[in-house]
């Protein structure tokens, strides 16, 4: 097999040159933590919008098109992100098992089911409304997802068996 | 200016959520970089690309219509890309083994998994500034090599024929050799003479063909 090494581009070594230290120094660790603080604060409403609109998505009965749950996905996956970046971390696990759901479902080629999406979605409504989310009842929910996914996968099982379905 | 000089450093943000778009903005602005330009999608960004070079892309992976991963691969391999070797760092909510070794395979330098923190931020970028990674194209792969480091305890078959390893031998090869180090109590260096391990030159040891011959 024909392998060519290249070098690098060196425009960023001259750009910057070999003073860039390993570690933040501590003049812009101050500055980045007031700024992500400062940005982080400002989202916090966009944030709240964010989950309104995936609650808007799911709430609605009967079937979903493979557009109408990409979209889910892709809310849910954008809100994983973004709660996490902004440490409300219960939010964050909701929303993890949201994705995680629609993930392992597609992976088994099963489609997700309506009631167990609004589930997910209704949980990230009410947890974004309490003040403090960071709490055990918090990880209670999260758990109890995890576990109604689990649950879920396995009745999946095509052999109708407990053999925890590919995991 | 700043005082790494991050000020004339182009950078090409491609994230669809607007408030992690400004997060990013925010941190970044913070360590002093200056030249910053955001696109919302993989087919914005390269669009983007030709009026704006980036010295760094920070790219999402999870974008409509084209994703992180559909974006990097055309960076690297497109006939029309404007800078196929420009390192890419990946920020992604994706946390699982197949989504980092799928953005190792379409070619990016630096994966970094959410939730974003500036201290993470800043290791990568430091990563490609300064250790950047020599490029390597196959008929099925073009981008950064995707071996970081010789592996020490690598017993396996060289694969290319350039294959030169000049780092220390395992232990198995050293007892192998009926020179464990842990009795020999000598510098390193005269250590591996003595064993045998290729010197960077690439000119084998006496003790080395031997070993090799007796494999």
């Amino acid at each position: 097999m024909t392998v060519e090494f290249l070098r690098p581009d060196r425009r960023l070594e001259q750009l910057v040159g070999n003073t860039m230290p390993k570690q933040m120094p501590k003049a812009f660790a101050d500055r980045t933590a007031a700024a992500c603080r400062q940005a982080i604060d400002a989202a916090h409403d966009g944030m709240l919008e964010e989950i309104a609109a995936l609650w808007c998505l799911v709430d609605d009965s009967g079937d979903r098109t493979q557009k109408q749950l990409d979209e889910i996905y892709f809310k849910s996956h954008d809100l994983r992100g973004l709660c996490g970046t902004m440490e409300e971390t219960i939010l964050a696990g909701i929303a993890d098992a949201l994705c995680s759901y629609i993930e392992e479902s597609r992976t088994l080629n099963l489609t997700p089911r309506s009631n167990i999406i609004w589930l997910h979605a209704s949980s990230l409504l009410r947890a974004s409304q309490e003040e403090d989310t960071t709490n055990a009842l918090g990880q209670y929910l999260i758990e109890s997802l995890c576990a109604l996914r689990k649950k879920e996968l396995e009745i999946s099982c095509p052999d109708g068996c407990n053999c925890s379905f590919h995991y | 200016m700043s005082a790494f000089g991050f000020d004339r450093v182009h950078l090409l943000i491609v994230e669809d959520n607007l408030f992690m778009r400004n997060l990013y903005s925010a941190i970044l602005r913070a360590m002093e970089f200056e030249q910053i330009r955001m696109a919302a999608d993989g087919s914005e960004a390269f669009e983007l690309m030709r009026d704006f070079p980036p010295d760094i892309i920070i790219t999402d992976a999870a974008m409509q219509p084209l994703d992180g991963f559909d974006f990097v691969h055309l960076v690297r391999t497109a006939a029309d890309s404007p800078n196929p070797l420009v390192p890419i760092i990946m920020v992604t909510g994706y946390h699982n083994r197949a989504s980092v070794e799928r953005a190792r395979d379409v070619g990016v330098n630096e994966y970094l998994a959410k939730p974003v923190t500036p201290a993470g931020l800043y290791s990568r970028i430091h990563q490609v500034i300064s250790k950047p990674r020599p490029f390597v194209r196959t008929p099925t792969y073009f981008g950064p090599n995707r071996r970081r480091r010789a592996n020490p305890n690598f017993t396996g078959p060289y694969r290319r024929a350039t294959d030169r390893r000049v780092g220390p031998p395992t232990y198995a090869e050293a007892v192998h050799m009926g020179k464990p180090r842990k009795s020999a109590r000598q510098p390193l260096t005269e250590f591996q003479q003595s064993v045998g391990v290729l010197d960077p030159s690439g000119k084998p040891h006496q003790a080395q063909q031997q070993w090799t011959m007796e494999r």
